[in-house]
């Protein structure tokens, strides 16, 4: 049984039986996944090889006594709290072109979580031409401005956030713009499934 | 020429997508494209893709952070 009790049964039944894959489980990723969980879905493919550190807890889904662990170990121990039947593929590997469209072969929906351009690059490269739908973000440091983060539908690639701010001197990662792109992902990801405007 | 560019309507001199974005200084190497309704990915060729008056443009730039 899902976490959300507000869902129709079809809904239910939808999110449910969905498989969201979702690439690095750090600022979007691991927000992202909390989201889709609270929401419904039921099925996670989270793939990352890096351990949670002191800098993610700005704004990544974990805890201070989860210092040290594997992401995808932690993210999961999260996600359970939330839905204890959730079914939760944490894969501790690092995504490149060879091997990212086998990880995510039985995904419905692939979420872009990576913070690195070339990975989200090679990312979206990947599954630009393939027809398998895709979230991607871009452009979500600093503070404010939050009506510049948006939603575009670019043929089977959803992108989301301002498409212009990177991280950098002066634009930190920080919880709520990178909060905001990754409920978007989120929203989105659950719009398509039920087949409504994302 | 005119086109629609991310919404606006833009006067431009450009006679490819390659040479607007680049005077615009957006690296299509790292930026999703779409003209005309078609998708382009990043790092697409788009040299040949000529600019047509009327036609619409819209970019979206991958950017760090995550």
């Amino acid at each position: 049984m899902s976490a959300n009790t507000y869902l129709t049964p079809e809904e239910r039944a939808v999110l449910e039986s969905a498989r969201v894959g979702i690439a690095g489980a750090g600022g979007l990723g691991s927000n992202c996944a909390m989201h889709l969980v609270r929401a419904g879905v039921q099925h996670l493919t989270v793939v990352d090889f890096d351990v949670v550190n002191e800098s993610n807890l700005n704004r990544q889904f974990f805890f201070r006594d989860q210092l040290g662990q594997k992401k995808v170990e932690a993210l999961k121990e999260n996600l359970l709290r939330i839905d204890p039947d959730a079914d939760i593929r944490a894969v501790d590997a690092k995504i490149d072109a060879a091997s990212v469209k086998e990880i995510f072969a039985d995904c419905d929906i692939v979420v872009e979580a990576f913070d690195v351009v070339d990975a989200k690059v090679m990312l979206v490269s990947s599954f630009a031409s393939s027809g398998k739908n895709l979230v991607t973000a871009s452009g979500l440091a600093g503070w404010g401005r939050s009506n510049e983060m948006r939603v575009r539908k670019m043929g089977n690639i959803v992108a989301v956030g301002d498409g212009e701010t990177a991280v950098g001197a002066n634009a930190a990662p920080a919880s709520p713009r990178v909060g905001i792109a990754a409920a978007m992902q989120a929203n989105s990801v659950v719009a398509m499934l039920l087949r409504k405007e994302v | 020429m005119k086109i629609k560019y991310q919404g606006e309507v833009v006067d431009t001199t450009a006679k490819t997508v390659a040479e607007f974005l680049s005077a615009r200084g957006v690296d299509p190497a790292k930026a999703i494209v779409e003209y005309a309704g078609e998708v382009y990915a990043p790092g697409a060729d788009l040299s040949a893709l000529a600019l047509v008056d009327g036609a619409s443009l819209d970019v979206f730039k991958m950017t760090a952070g995550g």
